[in-house]
């Protein structure tokens, strides 16, 4: 194992491990229903800051740093309707912007945002009011996950977007950051195009689908057949869902690195997505 | 295979006499195994896996798998789970019985866990296809793959520099853990290995330069000490570990951190032994203890014990 500088780019952000039950709880089952406009002050998340810790290797970000970032996102928010209610339009399109603009300006490396407590930090800590905005009022039914039957499964309880519990993937920040960083295009005029085209149960199948999310390729094709070709009754969602399930069951058999070298990706994911759109 | 465009074909099991591969750390001449440990490993570090693959031929193979006239390829792949990061070489199948590929993961981009996997595939199909014979360009021929834990990330074993006071044992001191609200449900960051910033020797000679001659038995002590103290608080913790019936279901926890590493190192050969009873028996019986630490002794790896 050689030794290499860490990446001048990448920092240590703050960490804030959490657990229900601590003491810590009694702080954060205030924040869940303070309204995002009393949270622009942090009278009452100031007890935190002592819990805040770094990791050991690297550069860390400071405090006002995260506050900055915060005051990003909260430009955003504004832009949006903040502090007034959002509608699924308002959020879709803040989800957006908000997952654009913290993987452009967080210097953090997987690594890092790998560990919960960076975003539990953001959140609860740096950045309550937008997540109180985001998330008032608890889940809408358009963005809970449904099953292929159309049933809608069991709502996420809202103190996991305030901090990471069983499944990172739902923290209101963190989840914005990993889908930038799993779905960004690389080679498009706008790398981020696939946060603003899908919706929100499409990007949560794309970026929580394990090791499929890591075929890129393979998702953008998807993304983009689905963008493209997508008509009739059929529910949007659920042809998404079907193809996805379809590709990743594919995968399990055929190696989609290899189907990408040899020129035979896009016809296995056309496959796929007409057999969902087809599929009574 | 319902709903699938794919017909079923021939594959060879994981074990099959045709085809087998170690992944090997860097040049490290010693396999990786299934969910062995990976020591050392550091954030700014790059990790570079090797796999050696062992043929028995290209004609057989093809053979064997009714593709005869195909081309075959080889892919390594790393992923990790909590990093969604993979990084994947390939290569054609050759006449050579041996053939090698390698990957590496840059510095940040894994952390926690890996799992590293080699696929056969199919990369240009058969003239003369049969029926039972892979068709579609990419199938998977073969494949094995294995679990390794990164020792050593901030998330399983955080390692702080710390000045030790007089009560701590000054500046002769090495090492301590620093347990203060770990609980085996917290988060694993709780528990951190603190290194006496005082004692030079230590920090710079043994732990800066493993290699160095008489470092290295030394750093192979201080691994045994540490995997001790390791299990001492595992020990003393029994009844958490009794409650949750050893499943810890909180990845990222302590408890679930504790239990990888007690399922790594007590065990006999490839056989976990029974964690539960083993612990609550090490806090009341000293005999069974320095057993315990016997079994710990020959599972660190550690030539300068055994």
């Amino acid at each position: 194992m050689s030794r290499l500088p860490k990446s001048e780019s990448d920092l240590l952000y703050p960490r804030l491990e959490l657990k229900p039950g601590g003491e810590s709880w009694a702080i954060i089952e205030k924040l869940m229903i303070a309204t995002p406009s009393m949270l622009l002050d942090k009278t009452i998340i100031g007890d935190l800051e002592s819990m805040l810790e770094y990791g050991n290797v690297g550069g860390q970000a400071s405090h006002s740093d995260c506050d900055k970032l915060s005051e990003g996102l909260i430009t955003i928010a504004k832009q949006h309707g903040f502090p007034r209610k959002p509608d699924a339009d308002q959020k879709r399109a803040a989800d957006a912007e908000m997952a654009t603009y913290l993987h452009l300006s967080m210097r953090i490396s997987r690594n890092e945002a790998a560990h919960e407590g960076v975003w539990n930090a953001l959140s609860c800590y740096f950045c309550p009011a937008v997540v109180a905005w985001r998330w008032s009022g608890g889940e809408e039914e358009e963005y809970l996950p449904a099953t292929d039957e159309g049933k809608t499964s069991e709502p996420v309880p809202v103190s996991e977007r305030w901090f990471t519990q069983s499944k990172s993937e739902r923290h209101a920040l963190g989840r914005l950051w990993w889908r930038a960083e799993l779905l960004r295009d690389e080679n498009a005029p706008k790398p981020y195009w696939i946060l603003s085209g899908l919706m929100e149960d499409e990007l949560v199948q794309c970026a929580e689908r394990g090791l499929f999310v890591t075929h890129r390729d393979a998702v953008l094709a998807l993304a983009k057949k689905h963008l493209e070709d997508y008509k009739g009754k059929k529910s949007r969602m659920l042809v998404f869902r079907s193809a996805i399930k379809s590709l990743r069951r594919m995968a399990s058999l055929v190696d989609l690195d290899a189907a990408a070298r040899n020129g035979t990706l896009e016809k296995m994911v056309s496959t796929c997505y007409k057999e969902a759109l087809t599929r009574k | 295979m319902a709903n699938l465009p794919i017909k079923p074909y021939i594959t060879l099991p994981a074990n099959h006499h045709l085809i087998g591969a170690d992944f090997h750390h860097g040049t490290a001449e010693q396999p990786l195994s299934n969910r062995q440990f990976l020591e050392g490993f550091s954030v700014a570090s790059q990790v570079e896996i090797d796999a050696r693959v062992k043929l028995g031929g290209k004609n057989m193979l093809t053979e064997a798998l009714q593709l005869e006239g195909a081309t075959l390829g080889l892919s390594l792949s790393l992923h990790c789970p909590s990093t969604r990061f993979r990084i994947t070489s390939e290569c054609e199948l050759g006449e050579a019985r041996q053939q090698s590929l390698k990957v590496v993961a840059p510095p940040g981009m894994i952390s926690k866990e890996i799992t590293l996997s080699l696929k056969l595939t199919l990369e240009k199909s058969s003239p003369k296809p049969t029926k039972l014979c892979a068709k579609n360009i990419g199938s998977v021929l073969w494949e094995d793959s294995i679990r390794i834990q990164l020792e050593g990330t901030g998330a399983t074993f955080p390692t702080q520099e710390h000045e030790f006071r007089p009560d701590e044992g000054g500046e002769n001191a090495g090492w301590r853990f620093d347990f203060s609200n770990a609980s085996l449900r917290g988060h694993a960051s709780r528990l951190r290995l603190l290194v006496n910033k005082r004692n030079k020797n230590f920090l710079n000679g043994v732990l800066e330069n493993p290699t160095k001659a008489g470092n290295s038995e030394a750093l192979r002590l201080f691994r045994y000490a540490v995997a001790c103290a390791l299990v001492d608080f595992c020990a003393a913790n029994h009844e958490e570990f009794e409650q949750a019936g050893h499943g810890f279901k909180d990845e990222g926890s302590l408890g679930h951190h504790l239990v990888n590493f007690l399922k790594t190192h007590i065990r006999h050969g490839n056989v976990a032994l029974p964690i539960g009873s083993y612990l609550k028996t090490y806090h009341t019986d000293i005999e069974y203890r320095e057993k315990i630490r016997a079994i710990l002794q020959s599972n660190i790896q550690d030539e300068s014990l055994t």
